[in-house]
């Protein structure tokens, strides 16, 4: 572990910590500082961010494309699960995505080293634990800053402690702030889904667990860890929506919000047609699966169309 | 076969396995590097042939002084989160706080609990206490993570009256002359009316105030951040003050005097001698370990006793800076932030973590060792 901690101090931490202090220095407030490091942060993780969300969105709609071929390859082996293996592992490699760690799946994991080095500086800096703050000197860079005058921070940002643990606020405030994390962090994996991607009923399902179980995790995960914390990733989140929606288009939301329910389609009964009711809408995750049936049920009228034209004929 | 399954899967769910294995890495990294957690660093009281002091394990132990045996343990139904003070002993009372937020009056020769303050656990009628307390005139003074000082009636815990500071205080406080002086981390030095609470005076040290001040003939002597600062103890005037070339260099211990000069340790490993009537430094003794210290330079003669953050114990001369010994590496099981408690040439320090030992100062070799997780001597 001590090679690790000294790799993360040195590349992650310690870079972190005397920028957080330098931004404190010049903005007087830890909350706002933690906003603006936040911003930068982003600004400078952007190209990183789009070049990861192109990656899955290509391997997204590569998977998409290869759906027929993949459905043709289950329904010819359905019985052979060793055969029905190679032939998919076979068509995966023909069309270069027998890689499951690709260039865009590992940017993914570009935020949480930060994260987690925001963790560790807030707890530092807030000085809860005397052990906390005692060892902060050792990861100052010398004579880049007038500690003396810094330490500790002014903590306290919108009537909160920022070092605080949120689990230890009174139930308004937890429920608020953890909202806003899991609400932000929803949003913003909502955004970055594709329609192509619901075509693959298990991408689909994988991608809605993932929609769950993502902000869930990290509202956990901020409930027992000081609130400044919970502020940097609000701004991390709301920075993400803002860089989807402005790189991507806005289309994005259209997934979060739960779709209506389409009107029946209502047509002159003729002796030989049914009336071509729709089914009944569900909700966001759900759309594109709705937009599945009510293109069969499109074809389904296409065809009741052609019916009542030749009947006309008559 | 089952790696071509392993694959084909993984193909498929490549997005769900990376960001699981972040979740787990952020768990994981969330405990490595950086900031610490903290589990406490109560020194050893010795009163009557029995020890106290507060284990890792968040309790408060008393042991024979002479063996190490095993004589009671408070809480036993519970731990008291950390315990950072050290026990103090006044007339069969063992007084101490805890970090949640209680601060106890246990009978020292049993461990049962004569008051606690507050009656239950209350954040906002005490935040979690750091510093030893200071019992003198039948009153026990303290501060917390509240920013505020108490005075407590000694026998019953009733306040007598509280100060508000500007930020937590992990200062214990000293007493002279019926005036209380504790420092915070506001970079303020407090000198109050220790009957009624008044402020005399307060002097901004320009750093944070982590150590507790000494006072020695009418002076005060107490590290602010990198500088020691020696004032006037009446009216709060400076007198002089040392400050290190290095702005990382923080002081936190307690200095100490033989009346000629001022010793202390610093959190970049290096320990001080300055002339105690114009700060002039008389040496300085870096460990090669470059250990934080915040210990105190215990003094017997010329000799003083400090431990430091490489699990070591020191052995210095006084009149030249010179190591006499030096523990061997990692003899202690954890680190030392605590100050020794030296009687009768035994040196009692407890490590971070459930260890404390005794140890003969002649030599630094090992009198005895309890384990207090296990109630037993140290396995090793």
């Amino acid at each position: 572990m001590d090679i690790i901690s000294f790799l993360f101090n040195t590349i992650v931490y310690n870079p972190m910590l005397n920028a957080m202090l330098f931004l404190y220095s010049i903005i007087g407030n830890y909350g706002v500082a933690i906003i603006v490091f936040t911003l930068l942060i982003g600004v400078a993780t952007m190209p990183f961010r789009i070049k990861s969300q192109q990656s899955m969105k290509a391997q997204q709609e590569k998977m998409a494309a290869l759906k027929p071929k993949l459905d043709e390859i289950k329904k010819k082996y359905k019985d052979n699960p060793q055969q029905l293996q190679q032939a998919q592992m076979k068509l995966y490699q023909e069309h270069g995505m027998a890689n499951p760690f690709n260039a865009g799946c590992l940017l993914t994991l570009l935020p949480f080293p930060i994260f987690i080095g925001m963790y560790q500086v807030i707890i530092a800096v807030m000085g809860d634990r005397p052990e906390q703050l005692m060892q902060l000197p050792q990861h100052l860079y010398p004579n880049f800053l007038n500690v003396a005058a810094l330490i500790p921070v002014k903590s306290t940002f919108l009537g909160l402690d920022l070092g605080a643990i949120l689990s230890t606020q009174n139930m308004v405030i937890v429920a608020v702030v953890i909202a806003l994390v899991v609400g932000a962090q929803f949003v913003q994996t909502k955004m970055m889904q594709t329609p192509t991607a619901a075509l693959d009923p298990q991408q689909a399902q994988m991608n809605q667990s993932m929609t769950m179980i993502m902000p869930l995790m990290f509202g956990f995960f901020v409930y027992n860890a000081p609130i400044g914390l919970s502020l940097y990733w609000i701004t991390f989140s709301v920075i993400g929506i803002l860089q989807q929606g402005l790189t991507g288009g806005w289309s994005g939301l259209a997934n979060i919000l739960p779709k209506p329910a389409p009107q029946p389609v209502r047509t002159k009964r003729s002796k030989d047609s049914t009336p071509s009711i729709p089914p009944p809408a569900s909700d966001a995750s759900n759309g594109n699966k709705n937009d599945l049936v009510a293109s069969t049920d499109g074809s389904t009228a296409n065809a009741n169309k052609g019916k009542k034209k030749s009947g006309k004929k008559r | 076969m089952v790696l071509q399954h392993v694959f084909v899967r993984s193909v498929i769910i490549n997005k769900f396995i990376v960001l699981i294995l972040a979740l787990v890495g952020l768990a994981v990294l969330t405990a490595c590097g950086g900031a610490p957690g903290g589990t406490g660093w109560s020194g050893a009281a010795i009163s009557n042939n029995s020890l106290y002091f507060g284990g890792a394990n968040a309790k408060i132990y008393a042991l024979d002084a002479a063996t190490g045996a095993f004589k009671w343990e408070y809480p036993t139904d519970k731990n008291l989160n950390s315990v950072y003070a050290t026990p103090v002993i006044d007339n069969g009372t063992l007084y101490v706080g805890s970090y949640d937020g209680v601060f106890h009056a246990l009978d020292a020769n049993t461990g049962a609990l004569r008051w606690q303050y507050p009656a239950q656990p209350d954040p906002s009628a005490l935040g979690p206490v750091v510093p030893t307390a200071l019992v003198a005139n039948g009153i026990v003074y303290f501060g917390d993570n509240n920013h505020k000082f108490y005075a407590l009636d000694a026998a019953s815990g009733a306040k007598k009256w509280e100060f508000s500071a500007d930020n937590k205080i992990w200062s214990a406080a000293v007493f002279d002359n019926g005036t209380v002086y504790f420092g915070s981390l506001d970079h303020h030095l407090y000198a109050l009316d220790a009957a009624t609470g008044a402020k005399k005076w307060d002097y901004d040290a320009g750093g944070l105030i982590a150590g507790t001040p000494l006072i020695a003939n009418g002076t005060l002597y107490v590290g602010a951040q990198n500088k020691l600062v020696a004032l006037d103890a009446a009216a709060g005037m400076l007198k002089w003050e040392f400050k290190s070339d290095n702005p990382n260099e923080w002081i936190w211990a307690h200095p100490t005097t033989d009346n000629k000069a001022i010793y202390f340790g610093t959190l970049t490993g290096n320990v001080y001698a300055l002339n105690a009537a114009n700060g002039d430094k008389l040496w300085t003794l870096p460990l090669a370990s470059k250990a934080e210290i915040r210990s105190e330079v215990v003094m017997d003669g010329d000799t003083g006793y400090f431990g430091a953050s490489d699990q070591n114990v020191y052995a210095v001369t006084l009149s030249n800076g010179q190591l006499k010994w030096k523990t061997p590496d990692k003899a202690l099981a954890g680190p030392i932030y605590t100050s020794p408690t030296l009687v009768d040439g035994i040196l009692y320090i407890p490590a971070q973590g459930n260890n404390i030992y005794a140890l003969n100062a002649a030599d630094g070799s090992r009198k005895w060792c309890f384990d207090a997780g296990n109630h037993q001597a140290c396995a090793n």
